[in-house]
């Protein structure tokens, strides 16, 4: 059993621990010391717009999330008001369903489809760099630039899809005029940037030892055999990076409905997600401390989900060695 | 199919895809004037003082105000203008980023941009400058605008706003050449919405489930709450008690409105199933000749005008529907934009002369008409008798000297429009009657309007 003493420290040694703690941060020598100040200069912008333009933001936000702050006033502190009015907002509610639909649907396709992409791209074909480059394409063009595109794509009689559709004879949905299509419209815009987690699949795929894969032959195992007991496990840390990224992004969804939807979330709401009605809170109906407290929310959410998949998967993941 | 040919057909149907995706598309696209012309305009040199000028606008607009800000300057020796380039985002001009945060960091401009709707809300904020005594002292009342002008710039008997663009909406316009081809009379256009009904149905063309040529889009008149306000209007409905200080979307024919222009999209198969346009399509759909019957703003019957010349329009006030409405053009309605000098503004004295020469002179009105071009809220303008006999714009003269209704003066307004947008919307496509949905914008209308008093203590 441990036991604290309670005998309070002698003054020599407080003293004498803060000056090994102070030599640990600073340096031993008047040189380290010399060293480390003039790194601390030349680092300074860095922190300095860090603390200003990140945690300060961070912190005043927490405060705005207890005051009834407009943006253009001081704010008034209220309390737990806004967290008790958001536990009683339909819209809220609503909002956040929609994320969740967003999230379960479009992160396990995105990761299947930037999967699948990134397995025939390692395949050792001519042109190898060629297809890999036409498929990583869509990932470096701005959002807002493939969203306008996309208007084009999802137009019900004019459009791509729908036309490509009707050479199946399939009448094509109504796409983001269709509250019941508006939000898969999204999720697979959202898949049509999948190139840059191919890329760190692709990655991860090249760091499979072959000899493995070689020996998982010879002792009789088929293409889908390999695949699921040598492969996945050498994936799993970046499969297991890619659900705790996409599941982050997927609560800041944002821009691609902002845009494909005209700021609205419609039609009907269908597509109005948590980070676009903090938005609409904040900057359209100057209730900032309100939308402060439903970032502070989607935080909570955010690390609780988190958590969640680190416990649930995290154990299951391979990171090599014994 | 081997790998390689899997990858090859992969990569041409992605490229394919690409391809069809970007060029693919029939795109209409009106040609930009050539202008060199900017958004921002720096002052002229040599004057006392220099105000500062937010413009929300881009393009030929943007363009006009660096011009009328030039043009006020040539007007008098002392003020120069600097006209900053601050775009609204969405909201029809109710978020405007660099303004806010202009205003919360004690550094606004001297004059900025608003929609007349947003004002009470704006003034309860405490954000604008009341400009009621300035009014008074220029000898400024309600005979020198039209009515709905005056109702827009006063809140709570102050007056915070100059209304320089009284934006007359909406004139109805109809094809000639689609009524003709559809066996209607080109001449006749309809005076009622039982009329609007009937020649819909001999306009309705369908491809499958798609409809390709439509009478009406009502409920696309600029939006859904616009359409709502107009149409609700048109059938003789109100939308807000100032008694009471209470929103009426629940008003019978309001409800009546919303009704028809459900019933309008279910005739049609639906909402989502109007695919009358092409993507891109920069003209208003009305240009297409697939539209039969249109309420546009000035703007967009110019552009149409001017980008299909052929096309034989005809002009008149609103249909409209008893036994709310009595009258051809009774849901005609002002929107526009004003000014207003943000409070903590460095030079109100010379911001209050730019307003009001823009809006309230008749130079000013003459000059913003010749740049802008938008119609004034000022009676007195000697522009408006060009404007009324300007082939292009004399319908939205008949709509500007007629119109009796704004959109509801309260401190939510652009929630009310946003709650509107989203339940017109939803009745429009069936997933709830019109009644639930306007049951629902108003108790979530009162709702945030009581936590706004409460949050500003108005």
């Amino acid at each position: 059993m441990t036991t604290t003493s309670m005998t309070p420290p002698r003054p020599a040694a407080v003293g004498a621990r803060k000056r090994r703690v102070l030599a640990s941060v600073l340096g031993e020598t008047p040189r380290e010391r010399r060293n480390f100040l003039w790194g601390l200069l030349f680092t300074s912008p860095a922190i300095i717009g860090l603390a200003w333009f990140t945690a300060y933001p961070v912190f005043m936000s927490i405060y705005y999330s207890f005051t009834s702050a407009t943006m253009v006033n001081p704010p008034d502190f209220i309390g737990l008001d806004n967290y008790a009015v958001l536990m009683s907002d339909s819209t809220w509610w609503r909002s956040l369903a929609n994320t969740v639909y967003y999230i379960v649907v479009s992160v396990p396709l995105g990761i299947a489809v930037a999967l699948f992409l990134a397995i025939l791209l390692n395949l050792k074909v001519r042109g190898q760099s060629i297809y890999r480059v036409i498929f990583y394409l869509p990932a470096i063009v701005p959002v807002v630039a493939s969203a306008v595109v996309w208007l084009y794509v999802f137009n019900p009689q004019y459009g791509v899809l729908n036309t490509v559709l009707g050479w199946f004879g399939i009448t094509g949905p109504g796409w983001l005029a269709s509250p019941d299509f508006a939000m898969p419209a999204l999720i697979i815009f959202s898949t049509w940037g999948a190139g840059n987690l191919m890329i760190i699949l692709l990655a991860g795929l090249q760091d499979v030892p072959q000899d493995l894969q070689d020996q998982a032959m010879v002792d009789g195992a088929g293409r889908f055999r390999r695949f699921w007991h040598v492969t996945i496990p050498f994936l799993s840390p970046h499969l297991l990076f890619a659900l705790v990224t996409g599941l982050i992004a997927g609560f800041q969804f944002f821009t691609p409905v902002f845009v494909l939807t005209n700021g609205t979330g419609g039609p009907a709401g269908s597509t109005l997600v948590s980070g676009l009605y903090l938005y609409q809170n904040a900057f359209q109906f100057f209730k900032v401390g309100y939308a402060s407290a439903i970032a502070w929310v989607l935080f909570i959410i955010v690390a609780l989900a988190t958590a969640l998949v680190f416990r649930l998967v995290g154990r299951r993941v391979y990171y090599g060695g014994a | 199919m081997t790998r390689r040919r899997a990858l090859t057909t992969m990569g041409g149907l992605g490229l394919g895809v690409l391809g069809l995706a970007t060029g693919g598309c029939t795109i209409t696209k009106g040609t930009p004037p050539i202008s060199n012309v900017g958004l921002d305009k720096k002052p002229a040199p040599g004057r006392k003082t220099t105000i500062t000028v937010y413009s929300v606008w881009g393009s030929t607009v943007g363009e006009g105000m660096v011009k009328l800000a030039q043009r006020f300057e040539e007007s008098q020796p002392d003020i120069g203008v600097r006209v900053v380039y601050a775009p609204a985002g969405i909201g029809g001009g109710a978020v405007q980023q660099k303004l806010f945060t202009a205003i919360a960091g004690n550094n606004p401009p001297d004059v900025a941009q608003l929609v007349p709707s947003q004002g009470p809300q704006w003034a309860e904020l405490g954000i604008m400058t009341d400009l009621t005594d300035r009014y008074r002292e220029a000898g400024l009342g309600p005979d020198d605008f039209f009515p709905p002008v005056w109702d827009s710039i006063t809140y709570k008997d102050r007056i915070w706003q100059v209304q320089w663009d009284a934006d007359p909406n909406f004139p109805f316009f109809w094809n000639k050449d689609l009524f003709e081809e559809s066996g209607l009379d080109p001449e006749r256009p309809p005076q009622t919405i039982e009329e609007v009904d009937e020649y819909s149905a001999k306009i309705l063309r369908k491809s499958g489930a798609n409809v390709t040529k439509i009478g009406m889009i009502p409920w696309d008149t600029y939006g859904a709450s616009n359409s709502l306000f107009t149409w609700g209007f048109a059938h003789g409905g109100t939308f807000y008690d100032p008694e009471k200080e209470e929103v009426t979307p629940d008003n019978e024919y309001v409800v009546k409105a919303l009704e028809w222009i459900a019933r309008y999209a279910k005739s049609v198969g639906g909402a989502d199933r109007v695919t009358v346009t092409p993507p891109g399509l920069q003209i208003h759909p009305f240009g297409t000749g697939n539209i039969g019957m249109a309420p546009l703003v000035a703007p967009n019957y110019r552009d149409v005008k001017v980008n299909v010349p052929d096309m034989n329009i005809g002009a008149a006030l609103l249909p409209f529907q008893a036994p709310g409405a009595d009258r051809p053009g009774a849901g005609a309605w002002i929107g526009g934009w004003s000014m207003f000098i943000p409070k903590g503004a460095r030079h109100p004295d010379e911001a209050w002369e730019f307003l009001r020469w823009v809006g309230a002179t008749d130079e000013g009105t003459r000059a913003q008409w010749e740049t802008v071009g938008f119609p004034p809220g000022y009676t007195k303008a000697s522009v408006l008798e060009e404007i009324k006999n300007d082939p292009l714009m004399g319908p939205f003269y008949d709509v500007l000297t007629t119109a009796r209704n704004i959109r509801p003066p309260i401190p939510v307004a652009d929630f009310y429009f946003t709650q509107l947008d989203e339940n017109v919307s939803k009745a429009v496509l069936g997933l709830v009657t019109p009644l639930e949905a306007m049951r629902t914008v108003k108790e979530n209308v009162m709702a945030e309007w009581d936590r706004f008093r409460k949050a500003v203590k108005a």
